[in-house]
């Protein structure tokens, strides 16, 4: 059979029926033209030699804007698609300067230690065909010491990650005073990664970073890069508490690419279940790669990766004996060689299909694949961009597909393609004066150098909080200068990364002689998955918790082989502590400020693999947690839902799947894990708030400071309360989130009700409401007109 | 709200309503809570059995710091510090030995031990001898030395300077002080100091905006031999350790290292001199050890220490360690000892030490003497018989002796692995061959 191309690969799948039935949207991109300028005057002859050489005869005009704004000391942001040549932006004022006056020193930052090798590779292979005397290193967790002092003293560029630069590089910066003394360029790449917790974290370590810096009289200049959401400068001018000038228009030329987004068929209408994404992802790529056609698939999670990957593999085994890698998994836990390996491979098309996760989504060069699909939406409309971008990257005709899972999410964008190819919706927010995190940073600042009376850190009054460490015995007063007067290591205490650095392992014990450790469990998760009794799911095996041992860190599992899994229940109940602002919004009261969360795993239940029965209950003794965070919310005065045309349970199982929605569809908008935020709904005294009980929807009320708990279908006392629906961040503190969700509340809203109505389930499901046990057959119904309330008659 | 109350919260501390949450959860028997609270108890009586040591009164204030230690403040262009002296008499005993005794060592030794020739050209007056209490031991720059030891030789005496910086708006005028100092003297001597004190000190001239010549100075940092010639005797290579085991110091209440950093910050708070006194005497010892300490080392090492003191090992590891230098007079001044003295009484590991010594030194025939004495012992080893062999073959050439030693070892009850036996099987047909022309 005459293998097709790409082209006629794409018009024979468009005739395709039962594809077109399942296809969502199938979008044209066209090819877009490039312009150019001539490189600056200024530009050192054999750097210009070696770019040109390179193909790269002029710079595209955002390449040209960019070293002009960075030559001019004006610090900036980049947002330009993946192949569009940002590492030049870069590279090029870095390298022309270090060319000029030797001493000039540039420090790199990317958030993973793979990437920063990558970037190095590349500089490193620029420096090399310059031949001029520059060096350049990557300074992480892996470099011998031996290597270091070297590095510290020589290294023109240091390319180095955050939490590097947190724990080793800036409490020992006296080492790096060469480096300081002459820092000229700080790049910080993949900026949009910086969100939630871990941009809060990093923006506290760049005020340390500038700190230093002014410490030696060094003022560097800013370059960011980051992938398009809707607020790049904003984002970047919250971490660098600077102004900071956005360049966002490409000058490269980019190839059409035809754009689908695949939703397979419902399966069980009844439960909104589809066909898994796998599926169709195996067996489009299995067509591609037959066609001679070079493609990535990009799978969520690593054990997908392999599944896949064994499928594909058989099936071209069948056909005739392979190369090793024709078809090739790839992730993180491979060693780097084997990557390499592949990454040229890729390069050389003797890899001509490869599976990976996201480990391939950022920067690292692969060369120019043809075709991409993407099993499931990566969780942001910037991932699938990137993810997209790996196929095509100059000329030709490429192809994207992105297969649906029956998550809130996915469904969302294959309902809304407008939301997906419109301008991004997606915010970066980060919190970098949470109280907590920001007390870290003001130890770690202050081990690496005195605080001064009046001296400025981060948008709190740092007075106060020296005081308060002072107290602590952890600082010493003299003369108006405060010291770091204790033993430990400050930057030792916090990882940026993680929202609670404490673990609970997972201990298999079910070879009594040969205890294994085979998980480890963040330990606010510990509480939902780990509790005793639960059934613990890992690469498809179950495990039944025969104790979790919460003094110990440890949970004791063992092998069994059951017809149920357990989902934990837990009752959250909220606390209005301090409105930080209100409007009133066609009825209701939208808010945001700050609430005490506590909340408490109660018990569990069974339930059926596939049918999803209700196989029975059990109870669960854990402490409660109790912690203050920063939430939006919306109360809505009882007697409007009384208009409504439900009973009281029915408005309660409505309100529930709101919140259910609305939680999902927030996570969406904040690039937010779905952990990163919670819900609850209740009222705002905390007085009467609505749980998921043993038999169903538990109401708790309050009554004289005693809690009595009543079944919904019995009696709710909506008449006595105000319900309010909570979308709160998930850590102590907050981290910045709750201000935008309350801003966008109407948006929310609409996304909502658009889910909900496009949605094709016949009750509720998974991917609109919620799971029909949870919310009652009749929440479908009643949450369009809730949301009808909410915003008004005009919509 | 005021931020600290907020933090307060945050962090789950001291507010009443909680206090009340949390004596509740504590009642529901929470295990972590309460190993929490065991532990929380166990850290109040244990401060407040360090109370009376530590009189809440500090009437004096820093005033009395002078009165119980002799010192004096000392103000310079960047402030004041108090600084403490000392000087050592010639004729007072530290260990074993005077202080007189350790004056005047010899130079080249001391290059030696420190591995830098340019030490030579220096006599030991020019030594300054220094060692650092701190805030903590972690590193990093947020570590302060808080206390610098000085110590030099002058006419026979020992000089000793405590620089104290009282707060840490005393640090500048403290280090300016040391670098004066430094700048009079030619190299250091310290214990661990190229890894700790020096690197440390040089990252405080940094952060006070000061320049210091330190870490240029030669500098013989005395862990590294001391490990060399004496750690085959020693459980660690402490200071104190080298102290009682070789230099026959005994302390007696001495501050153990670790309760430093916290004796300091509660100076810091209470303002009490009397906190300091055992900082100040830890840190004096240690000057002076250090100074002795060298003296004996560079006595090993030219194989002049007294016989009581120095093991036979100790001058083994002296001589390889002189070896590796190139140092082949040294090497052979050493050997001399023992063709003096008998070294029958030794262990086979330090025989087999020796015979390797004379063997790299090319003096066979004494080599050759205590392979015949290893030889002898049961179950024979195969160095012994190896180097035995070897010799017997290629330089006494005499191959008929050396086949019977093999053919014996090879029967007599013997500690060979399989390749050894296969080694002297091959020795043995070679020698045999030999023999057969």
């Amino acid at each position: 059979m005459a293998k097709l191309t790409l082209d006629e690969w794409i018009s024979r799948l468009k005739k395709n029926k039962s594809f077109n039935h399942n296809a969502a949207a199938i979008v044209e991109i066209p090819a877009k033209q490039g312009n150019w300028e001539d490189y600056p005057a200024w530009v050192n002859p054999s750097l210009r030699k070696v770019l040109e050489k390179r193909g790269m005869e002029k710079l595209y005009r955002h390449q040209a804007q960019a070293v002009r704004f960075i030559r001019n000391g004006q610090d900036v942001v980049l947002v330009t698609p993946t192949a569009s040549g940002k590492t030049l932006c870069y590279n090029l004022p870095v390298l022309q300067s270090i060319l000029e006056e030797p001493e000039t020193r540039a420090l790199y930052l990317f958030p993973t230690k793979a990437l920063a090798q990558d970037q190095m590779h590349e500089i490193h292979s620029l420096i090399t065909d310059l031949a001029a005397d520059i060096k350049t290193f990557t300074y992480d967790g892996d470099t011998p010491d031996n290597a270091r002092q070297a590095i510290r003293k020589q290294g023109h560029i240091v390319v180095t990650n955050p939490d590097m630069l947190h724990a080793g590089i800036l409490p020992h910066h006296t080492k790096w005073q060469k480096l300081f003394v002459n820092l000229k360029y700080i790049v910080i790449d993949e900026l949009h990664i910086y969100r939630g917790i871990f941009g809060s974290h990093f923006a506290n370590v760049i005020r340390r970073l500038v700190r230093i810096c002014r410490f030696y009289g060094a003022n560097p200049v800013f370059i960011c890069c980051s992938a398009t959401v809707a607020n790049p400068r904003e984002h970047a001018e919250k971490i660098l508490e600077r102004q900071v000038a956005l360049l966002d228009k490409s000058g490269a030329p980019t190839a059409a690419k035809t754009f689908i987004l695949y939703n397979p068929p419902i399966v069980n209408r009844e439960l909104g279940i589809r066909q898994s994404a796998m599926t169709p992802a195996r067996k489009i790529a299995a067509d591609l790669i037959e066609n001679d056609i070079q493609t990535i698939v990009f799978a969520t999670s690593r054990l997908n990766v392999e599944v896949l990957t064994k499928y594909l593999k058989d099936k071209f085994v069948k056909t005739k004996p392979l190369a090793d890698h024709f078809v090739t998994g790839y992730r993180g836990g491979y060693l780097p060689n084997l990557r390499r390996e592949i990454e040229s491979g890729l390069r050389t098309r003797e890899v001509m299909g490869v599976i990976s996760t996201n480990a391939l989504e950022l920067g690292i060069d692969i060369g120019n694949l043809e075709a991409c699909i993407m099993t499931g939406y990566p969780g942001s409309i910037a991932s699938t961009w990137q993810q997209a971008g790996r196929a095509g990257r100059r000329t030709g005709r490429s192809l994207a597909i992105l297969i649906a899972r029956s998550n809130p999410l996915d469904q969302f964008i294959m309902e809304n393609p407008d939301y997906f190819f419109a301008l991004s919706p997606e915010h970066c927010r980060i919190n970098p004066d949470n109280l907590l995190i920001l007390l870290h940073h003001i130890k770690s600042a202050a081990f690496e150098l005195p605080f001064e009376k009046g001296e400025k850190f981060g948008g709190e009054n740092l007075e106060e909080f020296l005081q308060y460490l002072e107290e602590k015995g952890v600082l010493h007063r003299n003369n108006d200068r405060w010291h770091w007067a204790a033993e430990s290591y400050p930057a030792d205490e916090i990882s940026l990364r993680a929202i609670n650095p404490e673990n609970v392992v997972v201990v298999d014990t079910t070879d009594a002689g040969n205890h294994k450790v085979i998980a480890e469990v963040d330990w606010d998760s510990a509480f939902t998955a780990v509790h005793d009794e639960a059934i613990y799911m890992l690469a498809s095996e179950q495990y039944h918790v025969d104790k979790l041992d919460l003094e110990r860190k440890k949970a004791y599992v063992h092998k069994v082989d059951t017809d149920y899994y357990t989902s934990a229940m837990t009752y959250t109940n909220v606390r209005v502590i301090d409105s930080f602002e209100n409007h009133h919004e066609a009825g209701a009261i939208v808010e945001h400020g700050e609430v005490q969360v506590v909340s408490k795993v109660v018990g569990y239940k069974k339930i059926k693999f596939y049918t999803s029965e209700n196989l029975g209950y059990g109870d669960v003794n854990l402490p409660e947690k109790d912690m203050h965070t920063t939430s939006y919310w919306f109360t809505i005065p009882r007697d409007r839902l009384r208009q409504l045309n439900f009973t009281a349970a029915e408005i309660i199982d409505g309100l529930s799947a709101l919140a259910y929605t609305l939680q999902h569809i927030s996570a969406m908008y904040l690039m937010a894990d779905i952990h990163d935020i919670d819900r609850s709904l209740g009222d705002k005294s905390g007085e009467w708030f609505v749980s998921q009980g043993k038999t169903g929807r538990v109401i708790t009320s309050f009554n004289a400071g005693k809690p009595e708990m009543t079944d919904n279908k019995t009696g709710a006392r909506i008449d006595e309360f105000d319900p309010t629906i909570f979308i709160f961040d998930s850590y102590p503190g907050g981290i910045g989130f709750s201000e935008l969700l309350y801003r966008e509340h109407a948006n929310l809203l609409l996304a909502v009700k658009s889910l909900i109505e496009k949605c094709p389930c016949a009750y509720g499901c998974p991917s609109c409401v919620g799971p029909t046990l949870e919310v009652g057959k009749i929440a479908k119904e009643i949450v369009p007109q809730i949301v009808g309330l909410l915003i008004g008659k005009s919509k | 709200m005021k931020l600290i109350d907020k933090l307060k919260r945050l962090t789950g501390e001291n507010i009443p309503k909680d206090m009340v949450d949390e004596a509740k959860r504590i009642h529901q028997s929470s295990p972590s809570r309460k190993t929490e609270i065991d532990e929380l108890r166990h850290r109040i009586e244990t401060v407040m059995n360090r109370r009376p040591l530590q009189p809440k009164t500090s009437t004096g204030g820093e005033n009395n710091l002078a009165e119980i230690v002799p010192g004096e403040e000392i103000e310079n262009e960047h402030g004041r510090f108090f600084l403490v002296s000392d000087i050592v008499s010639g004729s007072s005993r530290h260990g074993h030995r005077n202080i007189r005794e350790a004056f005047d060592f010899d130079m080249t030794a001391a290059a030696m031990l420190a591995n830098n020739p340019s030490i030579s050209q220096y006599c030991s007056s020019d030594a300054l001898f220094l060692d650092t209490e701190t805030t903590g031991l972690a590193g990093g720059t947020g570590t302060m030395a808080f206390l610098i030891g000085l110590g030099w030789f002058d006419e026979g005496h020992f000089h000793v300077r405590q620089i104290l910086a009282r707060d840490f708006g005393e640090e500048r005028a403290a280090l300016f002080y040391l670098s004066q100092i430094a700048s009079q003297k030619k190299f250091l001597v310290t214990f661990n100091g190229k890894a700790f004190d020096v690197n440390l000190l040089t990252t405080r001239f940094i952060l006070n905006r000061l320049k210091s010549d330190l870490a240029g100075l030669p500098h013989l940092d005395l862990l590294h031999p001391s490990r060399r010639i004496l750690g085959h005797r020693l459980e660690n290579s402490r200071l104190v350790t080298l102290e009682e085991q070789v230099l026959g110091v005994q302390r007696e209440g001495d501050i153990p290292g670790w309760e430093i950093p916290q004796r300091y910050f509660d100076w810091l708070r209470k303002r009490d001199g009397r906190l300091l006194v055992a900082i100040f005497e830890h840190n004096r010892l240690d000057v002076i050890s250090m100074a002795t300490l060298t003296a004996h080392l560079v006595e090993i090492l030219t194989a002049q220490a007294m016989a009581q003191y120095a093991h036979a090992d100790d001058y083994l590891a002296a001589a390889r360690l002189l070896l590796t230098r190139s140092n082949a007079q040294g090497v052979e001044k050493i050997l001399n000892i023992f063709q003096e003295n008998s070294c029958t009484d030794f262990s086979p590991v330090s025989k087999k030490k020796l015979a390797q010594l004379y063997k790299r030194t090319g003096r066979l025939n004494e080599a050759a003497q205590i392979w015949q004495e290893l030889a002898a012992c049961k179950p024979v080893e195969f160095y012994a018989i190896s180097e035995l062999a070897k010799w017997l073959e290629h330089r006494a050439r005499e191959h008929h002796q050396a086949r019977i030693l093999v053919e014996n070892a090879l029967n007599q009850a013997n500690t060979f692995s399989t390749e050894e036996r296969e080694s002297l099987l091959h020795r043995l047909k070679r020698l045999n061959a030999k023999l057969e022309e």
